[in-house]
């Protein structure tokens, strides 16, 4: 399930507690041709990923509850499985630069996030213009 | 004696210059014979050739001589027998000639004396036994060299002085003593061998005491000896006096005292220097008594029996007694509570003689019962030159005040930390809470402007959503002005006739309609009116539901119970998620509380909704609480007090 097929649309995973933080990260996506994976917690994701195609990127937010980011992190980079899959931070907190490089993350987008910046990062990942 | 012989020796004279004169004079010749044979002295005549002539009776009975012997030769064989070994017989024409005595000892050890005078034919020879006298003499000889000997050898200083004060004989020891040799003092003055203050006082007054006494008793003197030294002696003498009954020389004994002295002295110094030391010690127990009285912290000795020998008054009033009135009491009848802590310790410094410090204990103070007081005990070796280890010394430091104040700082520290962590979380918590609605409100309000930007039309549903982040944002905004009235005791309540249920159903609704979770409600049959502020009444009804919803799996269900409860109306709102641990329940609905089983880093949230329900609630003279089981949920309980029944009538 880790390789998609050529005429699949790329997938982005979004990992948030806000109901309405994925409802709008659905919307974008979908509308830029992405498919969205949902999740409201680290554990939910796991899930997710073991059960779906895997998706070129990964939105994290940080501070939730059940799972948070950071353990989601430490399950995933001892997951031979899903090691390699990229994890963009979208957080809150402050200081997310050195959180990001604390838990190995390919990019970090301050929330409130700017769309354009959204949709250029993750492009980043998915190699889609 | 003498005298009578030269009378015989004359008379002899006499009777041979007659019988020369005259020729034989039978008469005369008669009475010489019978004076001759009369005399008590033994008489001899012998010839001018030494031959024995004539003896009288005394002669043979001193010589013990047999009656038969009658020849002079025979009897001068008898005389050469009688005497003993190697001695010379006085007749012996071998014998010197001599007018002086001379004795001769006999076999049966008699000493017998001879005199001769020469006769013009020949020579008389007088004989007398003189054992008795001559053994005295010898004794007296014998008694003076003995005498002599022990004067001078004597382990004494003796001298003797003549009438002019100078020395006629001093003992080996007073030279020894002095340093001197015989020659050189013998004939000098003896005061001469005085310190200047001695002989001062010798001749001023000791010696003309003497004089008039003839005795003198331990009279003090320093004297000199030959290197210079000065010796301490102790004199005394006696005179030997003339029989006109002048002083003609005297004895005496002198003791030398100057070891005595110096030890005296010593021991006159020691006594002063251990008075001194005495009143030091008698000064310096004063001060350590006083000190010891009245020091502020507890002090105490204990015998090897571990028994109180002295404790300082404070302690006695730490422990509520009267000063004194413990002593004698062993450890364990004073202090039954901490005994069997304390004693292995004072036996284990009285094994090693080893201090051990700074041992913590607690016990009552004054004597109540429940007042405890911190104390930090420490316990010395007590030892004495002379008597070895005696006990123990007991310091004892109220260190009470120390510990409450320690206490009281960790306790502050603690706070401090928790509030300094409490702000951290609360601006970690509020950048979070206000960063979740603006991101989606952020990303609709730029997907609306691309829109715009690009001509194309505006999705209705974009805008919709956006105004629902916007109103969640002004809700926490609203939070926090809440909060910051309730700080300041200013939130106010608008208080109107309401009947709650409606409040607790629309609440529930609205919350349905923005949550997938299941909301299972419970109302009265009949309604029940509270005089209350709907709006504010709503607040605390959506805050509890929304912690159930946000503190709870997804898949729980979460109910809301109203009910009435005599003369209260009560809300219950259930969930089954994580609970609150017992010991935080009573600091749940303090200002930015945070459960430690719900870290920022899982729960968002500001920890002012249930700080703010609480105020409400009590505006409203109602009562809010939890329970909780922790892993199995938390039932939150609001009761608020109906209406009366004519207020709800009008």
């Amino acid at each position: 399930m880790s390789e998609r097929a050529t005429n699949e649309p790329p997938s982005v995973c979004v990992v948030d507690d806000d109901e309405d933080i994925r409802e709008a990260m659905r919307m974008i996506l979908e509308m830029k041709g992405y498919e969205v994976l949902e999740a409201d917690d680290g554990a939910s994701a796991l899930e997710q990923l073991h059960t779906h195609r895997h998706p070129c990127v990964i939105l994290l937010d940080l501070m939730m509850p059940g799972m948070s980011g950071w353990e989601f992190r430490e399950h995933q980079r001892s997951d031979p499985e899903l090691a390699s899959i990229p994890v963009i931070i979208l957080s809150g907190v402050h200081d997310l630069a050195s959180r990001a490089r604390e838990i190995g993350a390919a990019d970090q987008l301050q929330k409130p996030v700017d769309l354009a910046r959204l949709l250029e990062a993750i492009s980043r990942q998915c190699g889609k213009a | 004696m003498a005298t009578r012989r030269e009378e015989l020796v004359q008379q002899t004279n006499v009777v041979e210059e007659r019988a020369g004169a005259r020729g034989e004079d039978e008469d005369t010749r008669s009475l010489i014979c019978a004076a001759f044979h009369a005399s008590p002295e033994g008489l001899a005549v012998t010839s001018a050739d030494a031959r024995l002539k004539a003896w009288n009776r005394e002669f043979a009975a001193l010589w013990r001589a047999p009656s038969e012997i009658r020849d002079g030769a025979a009897m001068m064989r008898h005389l050469r027998a009688e005497l003993a070994d190697g001695e010379v017989l006085a007749l012996d024409p071998t014998a010197p000639e001599h007018g002086a005595a001379r004795i001769m000892r006999c076999r049966d050890d008699r000493l017998i004396e001879s005199t001769s005078r020469a006769l013009p034919t020949g020579r008389l020879w007088s004989f007398r036994d003189v054992t008795d006298r001559e053994r005295a003499e010898g004794e007296r000889r014998e008694s003076e060299a003995r005498y002599r000997a022990l004067y001078k050898k004597t382990p004494a200083m003796m001298h003797s002085i003549d009438r002019e004060g100078r020395l006629l004989s001093v003992s080996d020891e007073w030279l020894t003593a002095l340093g001197y040799e015989r020659h050189e003092v013998i004939g000098r003055r003896s005061v001469e061998f005085l310190t200047p203050d001695s002989r001062r006082r010798a001749t001023e007054s000791v010696l003309p005491e003497f004089y008039r006494t003839g005795c003198c008793r331990d009279v003090h003197y320093e004297m000199i000896t030959k290197h210079g030294e000065v010796r301490d002696v102790l004199l005394s003498a006696i005179a030997e006096r003339s029989p006109s009954g002048a002083i003609e020389r005297s004895l005496a004994v002198l003791i030398d005292v100057t070891e005595r002295t110096r030890i005296q002295a010593e021991r006159d110094r020691l006594l002063v220097d251990e008075r001194i030391a005495r009143t030091d010690a008698e000064d310096a127990l004063g001060r350590l008594d006083t000190v010891f009285r009245s020091a502020p912290v507890g002090l105490a000795f204990l015998d090897r029996e571990l028994r109180i020998v002295r404790e300082s008054d404070w302690l006695a009033a730490l422990l509520g007694d009267v000063p004194g009135g413990e002593v004698g009491l062993t450890f364990r009848d004073r202090m039954p509570s901490i005994a069997a802590h304390i004693e292995p310790i004072l036996r284990r410094v009285l094994e090693t003689g080893e201090q051990v410090t700074h041992v913590p204990v607690e016990v009552e103070v004054g004597g109540r019962p429940g007042e405890l007081g911190s104390f930090l005990a420490s316990f010395y070796p007590v030892s004495t030159a002379r008597r070895g280890l005696v006990g123990l010394g007991v310091v004892v430091v109220d260190v009470t005040e120390q510990k409450r104040s320690l206490e009281l700082h960790a306790r502050l520290f603690r706070e401090a930390q928790a509030a300094v962590r409490a702000r951290d979380d609360f601006l970690a918590a509020a950048s979070h809470e206000l960063r979740t609605p603006m991101t989606p409100l952020a990303l609709y309000l730029q997907t609306i402007q691309r829109r715009l930007h690009g001509g194309q039309p505006i999705d209705p549903e974009h805008v919709d959503r956006a105004l629902r982040q916007l109103s969640k944002l002004s809700a926490l905004v609203s939070d926090l002005l809440d909060s910051s009235l309730v700080h300041s005791r200013q939130l106010e309540v608008e208080r109107e006739l309401a009947s709650l249920g409606s409040v607790v159903q629309a609440v529930v609704e609205a919350t349905r309609a923005s949550s997938s979770r299941r909301i299972d409600l419970e109302l009265p049959a009949q309604p029940l009116v509270i005089h209350g502020d709907r709006l504010r009444l709503a607040q605390v009804v959506s805050t509890l539901l929304e912690n159930a919803i946000k503190y709870s799996a997804s898949s729980a269900p979460v109910r809301v119970v109203l009910e009435r409860n005599a003369s209260e109306a009560e809300i219950s709102v259930v969930d089954h998620g994580i609970g609150i641990p017992p010991d935080e329940l009573p600091h749940l609905f303090e200002r930015f509380f945070r459960g430690r089983n719900a870290p920022i880093t899982h729960y968002g949230g500001l920890g002012l909704g249930l700080y703010i329900c609480r105020d409400i609630v009590a505006r409203h003279g109602g009562r809010i609480w939890a329970e909780s089981r922790p892993g199995d949920g938390a039932t939150f309980h609001v009761a608020l007090p109906l209406a009366l029944p004519e207020s709800t009538s009008t």
